[in-house]
């Protein structure tokens, strides 16, 4: 199982070839009060890909850990950017797919960007450069909550660029302006140690990103939560429900009486509805 | 009668290099930030700005503002990358309503600070000297 510590959250370090950049910038982490920590890699979805597997497979993070002395859980996080709904077949047919715990949609068009609130298997909708004018509309920012997504918000290119920061901030808006700012995550994607901020900074920064205090200070803690939940409930939502299949086969079997076995499929229908009920209850909780 | 509401920011000032720098530069740097980031409107609401504190050795900043536009200053310190000319940024440690409430958290944070790297010094005299400087930038 992993573990989740309630705290401060950071979900986007991307991923650095010279481990020492990296390290600096996790032991800053520890220092201003962050508890989790995913670490990004990006996939680029092409049409035409001959590989069986196109999707990298997860960086191993035990060096890390060794160094960061567990005070700080560590994720892998897949970023799919993309803007042909095929990707949908690809990422289901992928083992290394299934590998990673967090999963960010970032759709390169506004149909794609439809698509990743309607029917992309990920926990969240984020955005880059090219990408970070793409109108989002009311119904589908609603569909994308419904659906446990989130949508994430990166200060650190605020702090670097000034064209960035109107960006950003205009983004911002229109989720303030779309659907309330619900669901709002709030990430770094530092590429620097000078570019972490402190969780207490960060929450007075939420004021020009449209956010009371009280938001944006549950973007880094409680949304973050839900994040990680959400994303466990995908990954391992499934398992339980085929243990529940099973258990009933071998009880069936064993009964001779035709109605007693009609009777007990019924109720072991029954059972499997509960533990999916159960799941989706959960689900909706968190 | 009602009393008029002020807002003091602690914060503190963290960078790799070692650079000086006065109270009446860091109050001007502040201007003009909030000059760049909310216009004319911004400078106009900020007029009572004024550091009332500044710890030269540990870099603790204590700045007054009235209740309200101290949001202008707050949202935007972790926008600014440089103190002076050094890159640096600034980390708010607490707000408080009254200085008093400010100098208390201050105590408790160099306590802190104490705690965590009072272990590197072997030595009983540079340890003394060490709290000693501590104690004397407390008592300003």
């Amino acid at each position: 199982m992993i573990k989740f510590t309630n705290g401060y959250s950071d979900f986007c370090i991307p991923y650095n070839e010279k481990e020492d950049c990296l390290k600096e910038i996790l032991n800053e982490l520890i220092d201003v009060g962050f508890r989790n920590v995913a670490i990004e890699q990006t996939h680029i979805h092409q049409t035409i890909g001959s590989k069986s597997d196109p999707i990298p497979e997860p960086v191993k993070l035990d060096s890390l850990r060794a160094e960061t002395n567990g005070k700080l859980n560590l994720y892998n996080r897949l970023t799919v950017v993309y803007s042909d709904p095929s990707v949908t077949h690809v990422l289901s047919r992928s083992q290394n797919f299934k590998k990673y715990q967090i999963v960010a949609a970032l759709p390169t068009s506004e149909s794609a960007l439809q698509h990743a609130c309607q029917t992309f298997q990920g926990d969240i909708v984020t955005y880059n450069t090219d990408t970070i004018k793409i109108r989002l509309n009311r119904k589908f920012y609603y569909l994308a909550i419904r659906r446990n997504m989130f949508f994430e918000l990166k200060y650190s290119p605020v702090i670097v660029d000034a064209s960035e920061r109107r960006a950003t901030i205009s983004r911002a808006q229109q989720y303030h302006m779309v659907g309330k700012s619900k669901g709002i995550l709030i990430s770094s994607e530092a590429a620097d140690r000078f570019n972490i901020r402190s969780p207490y900074d960060i929450s007075s920064l939420g004021i020009i990103f449209g956010l009371s205090e009280e938001q944006a200070k549950c973007s880094i803690s409680t949304t973050a939560r839900k994040v990680f939940v959400a994303a466990e409930c995908r990954r391992l939502g499934r398992t339980p429900v085929l243990m529940e299949y099973a258990d009933v086969n071998t009880s069936t079997s064993e009964e001779e009486n035709e109605s007693d076995d009609e009777s007990s499929s019924q109720e072991s229908r029954k059972r499997k509805n509960d533990s999916i009920g159960e799941i989706e209850r959960k689900k909706i909780k968190s | 009668m009602v009393r008029f509401k002020n807002r003091y920011i602690l914060l503190q000032i963290k960078s790799d290099k070692k650079f000086k720098i006065s109270t009446s530069e860091l109050a001007g740097d502040f201007r003009r930030s909030i000059q760049k980031y909310y216009g004319d409107f911004g400078a106009a609401s900020v007029q009572n700005l004024a550091v009332k504190y500044f710890n030269e050795k540990h870099k603790l900043v204590i700045v007054r503002l009235s209740h309200g536009p101290h949001k202008f200053l707050s949202s935007i310190l972790p926008l600014s990358t440089k103190a002076g000319k050094e890159l640096a940024k600034f980390q708010i440690l607490y707000i408080g309503a009254t200085i008093r409430q400010c100098k208390k958290y201050i105590v408790k944070h160099q306590n802190e600070f104490i705690r965590q790297t009072i272990g590197a010094f072997k030595d009983d005299s540079e340890r003394k000297e060490f709290l000693d400087n501590i104690y004397k930038s407390l008592d300003q």
